[in-house]
């Protein structure tokens, strides 16, 4: 009777233990709120660089994330505290989240395991690249005694005035050690690997992330070597028309010579610089259309209509690309000469220097100029 | 032997036959006389530093013929002679405030420097994270090239040594090397930062007894600042090792930056006129060099070196105008918008106190002060506008108001008045403020609304 009571009362309480566990949630937190980077190893490819990061790949064999990871401990107060986590990035390197094994869980200085809103914060802070962290030493984490002559990792304090801000309460440690973690050697290891292996379409990879900071590195990443992609040509006209103006200007910053070449692609950057008013944007635009290896004669005509419309600069700035492009057909010349009434003298003065440097024999033109320099 | 003597014979008589044309072409040259012309002008701007360039570039972009008159050897000022090269703030809270002439300087600078600008739509801890360093003498060049491009006339090495009005025009004697040259303006506007010419024109100018320091700024190498034993080395000096890295002192573009520059304060030091300046400029030198004599004996830091050093103290306060209005520190702060505003502001009131500390106070977020037109013009003045750091502003607000993004923002929104003030035949106080902002924003200036 009593071995049957006993019986009963393990298995009542292996089957409780066992529901606990299973019911218990596996720690994980990701970007964005999303578990798309959860490992599901099953259906995935992968190449392992050493034993523990790894290139998640699509079944075509083009790269999707990296992850690692870390069996190691938080040191503080004379004693080590293990921590096992797996931590993503994007391919160029951006944080993703982090998951532990089923089971496993972070804990604070007094022992108590993080809570939810502890862990939102955690993923919040692993995020931000700007941290100060790189800067501070681990000794620097908590406040000194001023005579203290006990090695830096035996002491444990108040959090120092520097970092309390940005360190999950009473896990100055634990965050920090993260943070190194996640902005060390692998996320170098990512963005170099990354960075040698740039194609067009890991690049459109990248351009295509939801985080910006996967965008703006893939646009200050773009080689000028590239050649010609519809798709990668397309994000790039999305980003350099969108209301983010660092975006924007980075776009237009990052577009490779070869696709000046394209008059469509041409067409659309001309119409962003007349229409953009951000001014940081504009002048990128403006250079990138000055050193276009030809500027079609769709956009010349173009350029005509817009004219009277245009800014004091925006003019100055037509007649250098019209120089520089060598414009100087007829038609363009008469449009030029009908603007050098323009109220403006130092507008007008630049068109008739303009004019006068081509030596035309137009009898239009000429008479323009007769009367630019007699009113 | 005879192979030497040969030699040297030959050599005495070439010697002897180039000579002589040689002191053929030498000529005694008349003794010099002081070239004096008379000059006109629609605006006459004086002072080519951060406020004062880009008033005579906008000057020249709206067709009115300018001069402009510095009295040093190149442009920019503060931010290039003063070697204060990371000019801000243009972005507040995420958004661009102060964009135009100045912003295009600034960017074309970056650009041609192969910088990168900071991602402003990330608002950063410390407001100086979004100044934006510049090669100051890619600026210094840059500057120049716009000026002449828009047709100003530049006249470096000269300074008013008279300022009078009459028959509505202003007439300014303006000497420099060997020329002395009576210029008559339609419209002046005082850029030099002091407000010199608004006082020699007869104009209440003002300031405190104790202004803020000067800097003068300095570069230095011969030590590691991250290998120094602090503990080993008296307080006063942590400050200056910490300024300077080992490694560059240039400052990069970015975010993550935290090492602005290496500077020296020069307490009561002040520009306003030749003898003031060179007071300040003499003082600062004194008291680096005091500085590193003194450092090279702390340990670590025997070899310590000086690799540059600015010609000119940079000066935080001298004078200010007595102007239609006085924007005072609660306006600052409090973001009061008035219907004249003509550009933004944005920095914290910043006060260096007697090289102890800094009276700083931030502006709330979504804050952004203003610079009505009215700031820019002395009172019963005519034909007179100043932009710049004197500006009619109390002490506080001033602390703010003197930075360089500010200060450009200032010098194309006083241009802009100027030059439709010759077009309308009006002085600027009787210019509607709506045709200044509407022209202001047609050359890309950002107007509060």
């Amino acid at each position: 009777m009593s071995s049957s009571v006993s019986k009963y009362v393990l298995t009542f309480c292996f089957l409780a233990l066992g529901s606990c566990y299973l019911l218990k949630p596996k720690v994980q937190y990701f970007i964005g709120d999303s578990d798309e980077w959860s490992l599901n190893l099953k259906n995935e490819n992968y190449t392992s660089f050493g034993d523990s990061l790894f290139l998640r790949q699509t079944s075509d064999g083009n790269p999707k994330s990296f992850y690692q990871h870390f069996s190691t401990g938080v040191c503080f107060d004379n004693q080590c505290r293990p921590l096992d986590i797996t931590l993503h990035w994007s391919i160029s390197g951006s944080y993703l989240g982090f998951e532990m094994p089923k089971g496993e869980f972070l804990s604070k200085t007094d022992h108590d395991p993080f809570n939810r809103k502890e862990y939102l914060q955690l993923n919040e802070i692993l995020s931000n690249a700007d941290l100060p962290f790189k800067d501070i030493q681990y000794h620097q984490l908590m406040n000194q005694p001023e005579n203290s002559t006990e090695s830096a990792d035996a002491i444990s304090g108040a959090t120092s005035e520097q970092i309390k801000d940005i360190v999950v309460k009473n896990a100055a440690y634990t965050t920090y050690k993260l943070w190194k973690l996640v902005y060390g050697e692998s996320q170098k290891f990512i963005k170099q690997y990354t960075e040698k292996h740039l194609n067009n379409i890991n690049l459109l990879t990248v351009l295509n992330s939801k985080d910006r900071n996967d965008i703006v590195w893939g646009l200050t990443h773009m080689k000028d070597t590239l050649s010609f992609f519809t798709p990668l040509k397309n994000r790039l006209i999305s980003l350099i028309q969108s209301n983010d103006s660092y975006l924007s200007y980075n776009a237009v910053h990052a577009i490779p010579k070869t696709y000046l070449s394209d008059s469509d692609f041409l067409e659309i950057l001309f119409l962003n610089y007349l229409n953009t008013s951000d001014a940081s944007t504009k002048k990128v635009l403006f250079s990138k259309l000055i050193t276009a290896p030809e500027f079609p004669q769709r956009l010349v005509e173009k350029s005509w209509h817009s004219i009277p419309s245009m800014a004091p600069q925006e003019i100055i700035n037509l007649l250098k690309l019209y120089e520089k492009q060598g414009i100087k057909d007829l038609e363009t010349l008469k449009v030029l000469a009908r603007t050098l009434a323009h109220k403006n003298h130092y507008i007008s003065k630049n068109i008739y220097d303009f004019l006068i440097k081509i030596q035309t024999d137009d009898e239009f033109v000429l008479e323009c100029l007769k009367a630019y320099k007699n009113p | 032997m005879k192979r030497r003597s040969m030699i040297k014979s030959m050599g005495s008589v070439s010697l002897g036959i180039v000579a002589p044309s040689l002191s053929r072409a030498e000529k005694w040259v008349e003794p010099y006389e002081t070239q004096k012309q008379n000059i006109s002008t629609d605006i006459l701007v004086v002072g080519g530093g951060t406020a004062g360039t880009i008033a005579a570039i906008q000057a020249g972009r709206t067709g009115a013929k300018t001069i402009l008159i510095e009295s040093g050897s190149q442009l920019g000022g503060c931010t290039t002679t003063g070697g204060v090269s990371f000019p801000g703030i243009f972005h507040a809270w995420g958004e661009q405030i102060i964009s135009g002439i100045g912003w295009e300087l600034v960017l074309d600078a970056v650009e041609l420097n192969g910088d990168q600008l900071p991602d402003f739509s990330k608002i950063p801890k410390s407001h100086w994270k979004h100044q934006v360093a510049v090669n100051p003498a890619i600026y210094v060049m840059l500057a120049e090239e716009k000026c002449l491009e828009a047709g100003v006339e530049i006249r470096y090495y000269e300074t008013p040594t008279m300022v009078t009005f009459e028959n509505g025009k202003w007439l300014v004697e303006s000497v420099g090397k060997g020329v002395k040259t009576l210029i008559s303006a339609k419209q002046l506007i005082d850029c030099t930062g002091n407000a010199l010419i608004a006082s020699m024109a007869g104009y209440k100018v003002l300031r405190e007894n104790e202004t803020q320091p000067g800097s003068l700024v300095y570069s230095m190498e011969g030590y590691d600042s991250n290998h120094l034993d602090f503990s080993k080395i008296p307080k006063q000096y942590h400050k200056a090792l910490h300024q300077n890295m080992l490694t560059s002192q240039i400052r990069k573009t970015g975010e993550n930056t935290f090492v602005p520059y290496g500077y020296v304060y020069v307490y009561g030091a002040d520009s306003t006129t030749s003898e003031t300046h060179t007071k300040a400029n003499q003082q600062g030198r004194q008291n680096l060099l005091k500085m590193i004599r003194e450092l090279r004996e702390l340990p670590g830091c025997e070899n310590i070196r000086i690799t540059s050093m600015k010609t000119e103290t940079a000066v935080r306060e001298t004078f200010r105008i007595d102007g239609l209005y006085k924007i005072t520190k609660e306006d600052y702060v409090s973001g009061r918008l008035q219907e004249d505003a003509l550009s933004y502001s944005f920095y914290p009131v910043d006060l260096h106190r007697n090289g102890q500390s800094i009276y700083q106070e931030f502006l709330k977020p979504n804050t952004v002060a203003s610079i009505p037109m009215r700031a820019l013009i002395p009172k019963n003045s005519e034909n007179f506008l100043v932009a710049g750091r004197c500006l009619s502003s109390d002490r506080l607000a001033n602390s703010a108001l003197r930075v360089q993004a500010s200060c450009m923002g200032m010098g194309q929104a006083a241009a802009v008045a100027a030059s439709l003030s010759v077009e309308q035949g009006l002085t600027p106080a009787k210019i509607d403020p709506n045709l200044v902002k509407k022209r202001l924003k047609e050359y890309g200036a950002i107007v509060p609304s």
